[in-house]
This record gives C-alpha cells, structure tokens and sequence, in this order.
C-alpha cells in the first residue's frame, strides 16, 4: 500500500492519515490511529443468538475478536466473501472489533479542513458512522467514518431485520 | 498524598495485615511465644510508620496504642488474654477497615472510635484485665505526635550527611527535653541503661535503629525507643519499661560520636525482610493472563507442527519438533503454577472467624486446619471464600452442639472442625467436618415439604443423601428462628451456585449425632475447563464436562412426546429433550439424525437430555471471553481455540435454558 498525498500541492493545514476502504462501489476512510490492522478473512464463526450485526467471531492469535458486518451499516446488502474481501481490525481502550469490507484500498492522508461535514437527517445509524466526507480526484467522494462509534450502535432497521431466534441470519456468507 | 507511595503502602499494609491475623490466633494458643510477640509488633509498628509517612493519622493512632500494648504484653507486664484480646481484635478489624477504604479510594479517613482508643489505652495501663502487673506500676505516657521535620533539602531515602544527621539529632534532643516533662520524674531507672556507658562508642543496631526512625518521620521516643530496643536484645538484660527509657537514652547518643560512614552490618531482622523482598517479584495477574494467552497460541502451533512432521517423515525436523514439543508442555506447566496460590490464603481467615463465633454461641471449637499448601489458581482461591465461610459457619452454628450437651451424649466437651483441602487428579478436594450432631435426614424431608419445595411423594423416595442435598435448595433454612449467624435461609443455595460455577461439586455425608462432612471439588484452575466436545450442524460447542451425567445413541422410537415436549425414558425417569440443533444451527431442517446421541446433562436440580449430531471427545480447553458486543449474549461461557485452530464455542447451560 501506498502513502499518497492529494493532489492539491497548496494545503497547508493538518492531514488525517486514513485506510480508505470498499463497500459496494463507495469509498470509506477510516482514521489509521484507531485500526489495528488488517487482516485476510478466514474462518468466521458464527455466534448463534448473536445481534444480527455481528457476523461472528475470528480467532487472531489466540484472541477472540468479533466481527461486524459493516456493509448493514450504510444500508447494503450484504454479499458474499471475494478474495479482495478483507477484515479490518478497530481498537477502542483495549477493546477490538473486526469490520468486513469488500477490499482495502491503501493508506492516504486526507486534508482535514476539505472534509465537509454532512448534514445530519434523523438518526440513522449510517449518519451517525459518518464524520464527514472528502473529495479527491480519483477516487472520488470519500466518505470519512468514525470506528469508535461500532462500539456502541447498532444498525437501524436495514435490510436485516430481526432474524429468527437461533439462526445467524447470515447463511449467504457461509 | 503521593498515590505512587499510597498504594506501595497499601500492598504493604494489607499483606502485614493478613499475616496478622494468623499470628494473632495463634498467638491465643501460645500466648507467650516472644517470637510471634515481636512478629505481631513489628506488624503493627510497620503499619504506623507507612501511615504517619503518608499522613493517614487515624490508622496511626490506633496502630501506635496497639503496637504499644504488644510492647508491654511481650515484656511480660501484660497478658494476651480475656479483655486484652478482644480489645486487640477489634483494633484489628478497624485497622482493616481503614485499609479497605484507602484501597477503595477514600482519602480522609474517620478517626477510630474513641471508645475503641480509650479500651486500648485502659488496657496498655493495665485497667483492663486480671493481667499480670508491674511491682512498680509504670504511668504511660501517650507519645505527643511530635514530628521530625527533615531539613529542605534531604532526600529521606538518601544518604544523610553528618550535618544534617547532627542537625536532626539536635532537633530530636530538643523534642526529647520536651517529652520529659510529661514523662514520670520517679520512673525508675532502667537495668540495661545504667550498664550502657554514656562516652562509649555507639553501636551499630543503635544507629541503625535510630536512623531507621529518623527516616520514616516517627517521634523521637520512637527513634530512641528502637535503640533501647536493640541494645535490650543485645545485651540481653530485663527489659525495661520503654516510655521510661527516651529521656535517659538520649543522653549517651547525644554524646556519641557519629560514626561517619554508613553502618555495614544490619540486624538481623532486616537482613532477613530484604532477602525475601529479593526472592519475589510482584506481578499484575493481567500479564500472566498475557502470557498463558500466548502459550496457548504456541501450543497450536506446535500441533500444527507436529501435523507436518508425520506428513514430512524427516528425521532432523522430527527431532526438532519432539524437542519443542517437550519445551511447550513445561512451559505451559510452568506459566499454570505462575497462577497458584497456597489455599492458606483462604483458610487463615478461619481460626478467627470460629473463635468469634464459638464465643458468640458459647460454644467450644477447635478448629484443625489441614493441607494449607495446597495450591489453586489464584481466581479459584478468591471465589472460594464466601462459599467456605458460609460452611463454616453453618458448621458452628447448626453442626456442633453446646458443650453441656455434648458432655451429656458423652463427647469430648470441645467440638471438633476439620478443615482440609488435598489435591485430587486434576481436582481440589476440599472438606468440612465437624464432629457435632448430624442432619436427621426425616426431619430435612418433613422441612422440604412444609415449605413446598417438594412434595410429599418425591420426599418419601429421596435417600438419605438425596434428603441432606435439600439444604442447598433456595429458601431452605431448619432455624425456626432467624439469627445473625445463619438461617436466613438464604446462603447454602448461593453456597451451591458459586461451587457450581467454578465448574465444582458438592456433596454432603452425615451420620445421626456423630457429625456432618461437606465435600467440595473444585477443578485446579479457573482458566482450564475439562469439557465435552460436541459437533452441532458443522460447527463444535463445549459442554462443562461437570455437567454431564451421561451420553448415549438417540433412539426416536424409545422418545415420546408428552404434553408437546419430547421425553426419554431413562431409568424410570422422564427427561425432556431438546434439539441443539433448533438452538444452534441456522438451518432448521429435521435431516433424518442418524447416529445422533443424547448427552444427559444437569441443569441446576433438573436432568435434560440434549440431542446433538456428534460426540466429538473430552477436551481440556482454555476459557477466552467472547469479543466486543458478544458479552451480553446469553447461553455462552466464552469461546475457546481447538486443536486444530478453529473457534468452539463453550455453552453456558443455564443461560441457554433461559433463552430457550
């Protein structure tokens, strides 16, 4: 992966490191401070009863981290595992979450003034994931995510509702 | 108040504070053994210095009166014994409670109850009981908290120059002039003092003694008192009555040429306390944690490695792989005793808690402790407390009888309370026995049905083992009348619940005026579950192997459904069975289950029988918890990493009896 700077040679202010990743066809960037790393996905074990979020769990070494299906979130539909499919691994006080995305692009630093903050509409769960977004000439519009709040949210409504008691909900994936 | 030094302290203080408690106790027993006399002081003297060194003056009033009580009591001019005693005991739950504050946080502390202050004061003069006193009766005087200030500048651990050692030693003499006055003028001159020669050269415990008072910021009495007490032991002469002794002291060390170099040879005592310091290293259990987590990565690895070498056939790397798989066992051995303790730790509450107990009930006890080294796992050690004081307890208060009683059924007046602990396998076995009067199996089975837990038919069949486990049933209490001590009627069930999740056991033998014998078993560790592999659709899930009775091949045709819920018959017992695979698996198609067994487990009181797809093996697995936002779900114990990699989930069968 890369380090690349914007295009934009004048900026002067402050840049946010991020890894910017796919969902779908969209771009998201997510601050490098709080990803732990990225890692390929192998088994995930699903969690029967689990909230219909959490995909299951991963083993990573030794550790067992859970992890989310991030693409319920920003209500998409959830797809199956491509080889560029990837888990990145969030950190939050000791705490770790996995998020599965379609593929992780490279690390690039995002001029933090040009993030324009999004007018937030109601409360939904991809609004409040969402700290702003960035546009850039390759890639488009960058849409900056705040990981600490998988933390403590959970994706509203979407395409999955309430699964029926004991089923994973998620047998696409496996 | 420097928090760094504050919870140094506090370590400190609470170990001190432990091992305080045994010797105390034992002190009862052998109440003129000067070697637990001096131990006890010392105790106390330790924590009255790390107080005034922080500043927490209420713990340094009461440790002061009960470190001067422990001086008179080991001079001989007081007795361990009747009102000293409890005096004592008292001063020494207060001091734990200040402890226990300080480590909860509170930083201003209430001053201990007067009456408390004024008891032990009454008993250091000796008004308090039929002690053993003094020809000469000596009046104490009370150490005015006076203070060495140290000059600005002087770093309290550092070396000291000669300046400022005679500056302080200066200031010490004006403070001893001014304790004089209130310090009797007819006290009688001490032996050893007299013997000392006021030009002579100042010994080495003396400076030693002194200097180890200058540092910790005691009074001058204090400082001058420890050289007293040194040349006391040194010369060996009758003690003497210390508050006497500052006064008269001062006069040769003032005169005492200050020898310029630091002492070398320290007594023996200290010598002692620093070569055990040395020995251990303390230890946050979270790094051990750490460290246990990553042994077990390395023992998948070395399985996996052990996989390839069969695959490989080559010599040299089979060696190599023989070779760490000998080094991985130890150290996994190793990094497991990191995590033991000694269950002494649990049971040096116990010869208190009886003896206050005894008293309370006026009743005689001896209590024999038995296995103390045994070792568990250090969690295990810390939830095993309550269960065991609950029992104990219990034991005092129903199992032994009074001692007219039990003089009259021809026992020996002093009941008798075992406890032991011994290693078993893989297993602690604890026990509990006391020699008093039995559970009268009738009378446990009438108690059950009067209060509804079971009915009259169920209470005929019980056997007499089955009729004593009804005391571990909620809202079972035989006390008609509800005592402090216990009968509450609540107790013996949490007693069970706890043993039960510490994956243990409990069973209870007990004979008719001869005695009862509680049977715990605990696994050795809380971070290794011996478990039931079981396969559920395509995945594996864990099943506390403490749980289950019995496994055998699911039979459609011997199953019945009754009242819409399948049963099996099973030794002329109905027990309902549930499908795992409705719980667990996504797809909840009713594939025809072919060679599927039925695992009988026990659910709290109740017997179910759960069907699953395969029975994989006993597995000894390691307890990982769940990731984020998995915590709440009910049904799991945690999750756990099997031989081959791949994540097992270990089910929590209460919970999953709940959700289902």
């Amino acid at each position: 992966m890369s380090i690349t700077n914007m295009d934009d040679q004048e900026y002067e202010g402050s840049y946010v490191r991020c890894v910017l990743f796919r969902l779908d066809t969209e771009s998201y960037g997510v601050n490098v401070q709080n990803v732990r790393e990225v890692l390929r996905v192998g088994e995930i074990r699903p969690v029967p009863g689990a909230p219909y979020d959490v995909l299951g769990v991963i083993n990573v070494r030794g550790v067992i981290v859970s992890v989310l299906d991030t693409r319920q979130y920003f209500k998409l539909s959830s797809s199956s595992l491509t080889d560029l499919s990837r888990i990145i691994i969030v950190e939050q006080q000791g705490q770790v979450l996995g998020l599965l995305v379609d593929e992780v692009k490279e690390v690039r630093d995002i001029q933090e003034g040009r993030i324009d903050a999004i007018s937030s509409v109601g409360d939904d769960s991809s609004n409040r994931m969402i700290q702003g977004v960035s546009h850039s000439v390759d890639e488009g519009v960058i849409i900056i995510i705040d990981s600490m709040k998988f933390f403590d949210s959970q994706p509203s409504g979407g395409f999955m509702a309430s699964p029926s008691v004991g089923a994973g909900g998620d047998d696409d994936l496996f | 108040m420097d928090e760094e030094i504050l919870q140094d302290f506090l370590v400190e203080a609470g170990e001190l504070y432990e091992n305080l408690n045994e010797q105390l106790v034992e002190l009862e027993r052998d109440p003129h053994n000067t070697d637990l006399l001096n131990a006890i002081f010392r105790g106390f003297h330790t924590i009255k210095g790390g107080a005034g060194f922080i500043g927490v003056t209420p713990l340094v009033e009461l440790c002061h009166r009960a470190e001067n009580l422990f001086d008179k009591i080991r001079n001989g001019e007081r007795e361990y014994a009747g009102g000293n005693v409890d005096v004592v005991l008292q001063a020494y739950d207060v001091i734990g409670r200040m402890i226990q504050a300080l480590q909860a946080g509170e930083r201003e502390l209430e001053a201990a109850d007067a009456r408390l202050l004024a008891e032990l004061d009454a008993a250091v003069k000796g008004e308090m009981s039929s002690s053993v006193e003094m020809d000469a009766p000596v009046e104490v005087v009370t150490a005015p908290a006076i203070k060495l200030t140290l000059p600005e500048g002087v770093d309290p651990d550092g070396e000291i120059s000669d300046e400022e050692f005679e500056a302080l030693l200066n200031q010490r003499d004006m403070l001893a002039k001014s304790a004089q006055v209130t310090a009797p003028t007819t006290a009688p001159e001490s032996p050893f003092v007299a013997g000392l020669d006021p030009d002579g050269e100042i010994t080495d415990e003396e400076f030693e003694a002194m200097l180890a008072g200058l540092q910790s910021g005691k009074s001058a009495q204090e400082a001058a008192l420890d050289a007293a007490k040194a040349v006391g032991v040194l010369v060996d002469s009758p003690p003497a009555p210390p508050v006497t002794a500052p006064p008269v002291v001062t006069e040769p060390v003032k005169s005492a040429p200050v020898p310029a170099a630091k002492p070398t040879n320290k007594t023996a005592v200290v010598a002692k306390a620093s070569e055990e310091a040395e020995s251990t290293v303390r230890v946050d259990t979270k790094r051990l944690d750490e460290i246990m987590n990553l042994v077990g990565e390395l023992v998948l690895v070395r399985n996996r490695l052990l996989n390839l070498r069969t695959l490989l056939q080559n010599e040299e790397v089979s060696a190599v792989v023989a070779n760490l798989d000998h080094v991985t066992m130890d150290l996994q051995a190793s990094v497991m005793k990191t995590r033991m303790q000694p269950v002494k730790k649990v049971f040096s509450r116990f010869p208190r808690v009886v003896r206050d107990l005894a008293r309370k009930l006026g009743k005689e006890i001896e209590l024999e402790l038995e296995g103390e080294d045994t070792d568990l796992d250090k969690n295990l050690v810390e939830a095993l407390a309550d269960p065991l004081v609950h029992l104990v307890r219990n034991a005092v208060d129903h199992g032994v009888e009074d001692p007219q009683t039990r003089e009259s059924q021809g026992k020996p007046r002093v009941g008798k309370l075992i406890l032991s602990a011994q290693q078993e396998g893989d297993h602690i076995l604890l026990t509990i026995t006391d020699d008093g009067k039995g559970m009268n199996a009738d009378v446990l089975r009438q108690k059950a049905v009067e209060k509804g837990l079971i009915d009259e038919m169920t209470a005929a069949q019980l056997d007499d083992k089955a009729a004593f486990e009804l005391i571990l049933l909620p809202g079972f209490s035989t006390k008609t009348e509800i005592s402090d001590v216990s009968g509450r009627g609540v107790g013996m069930d949490v007693v069970k619940s706890t043993i039960n999740k510490l994956n243990g056991s409990i069973d209870i033998h007990s004979v008719l005026g001869e005695g009862t014998i509680f049977n715990i078993r605990v696994p050795l560790t809380l971070a290794i579950l011996p478990t039931l592999m079981v396969g559920v659709g395509e995945f594996n899930y864990a099943i506390p192997l403490t749980a289950v009775q019995e496994i055998f091949d699911y039979d459609p045709i011997q199953s019945n459904r009754i009242d819409g819920r399948m049963m099996v018959r099973l030794r002329s017992r109905s027990i309902p069975l549930y499908f795992m695979r409705d719980w667990l698996s996504s797809h909840t198609s009713h594939e025809p289950l072919d060679h599927a067994k039925v695992v009988i487990v026990n659910i709290g009181t109740v017997m179910v029988g759960l069907i699953v797809d395969q029975v994989r093996g006993q597995e000894e697995v390691v307890i990982k918890p769940l990731g984020a936002k998995l915590q709440g779900v009910q049904g799991y114990a945690g999750a756990t990493i099997t031989g081959d990699g791949r994540i097992a989930l270990i089910l929590d069968l209460p919970g999953m009896m709940n959700r289902f």
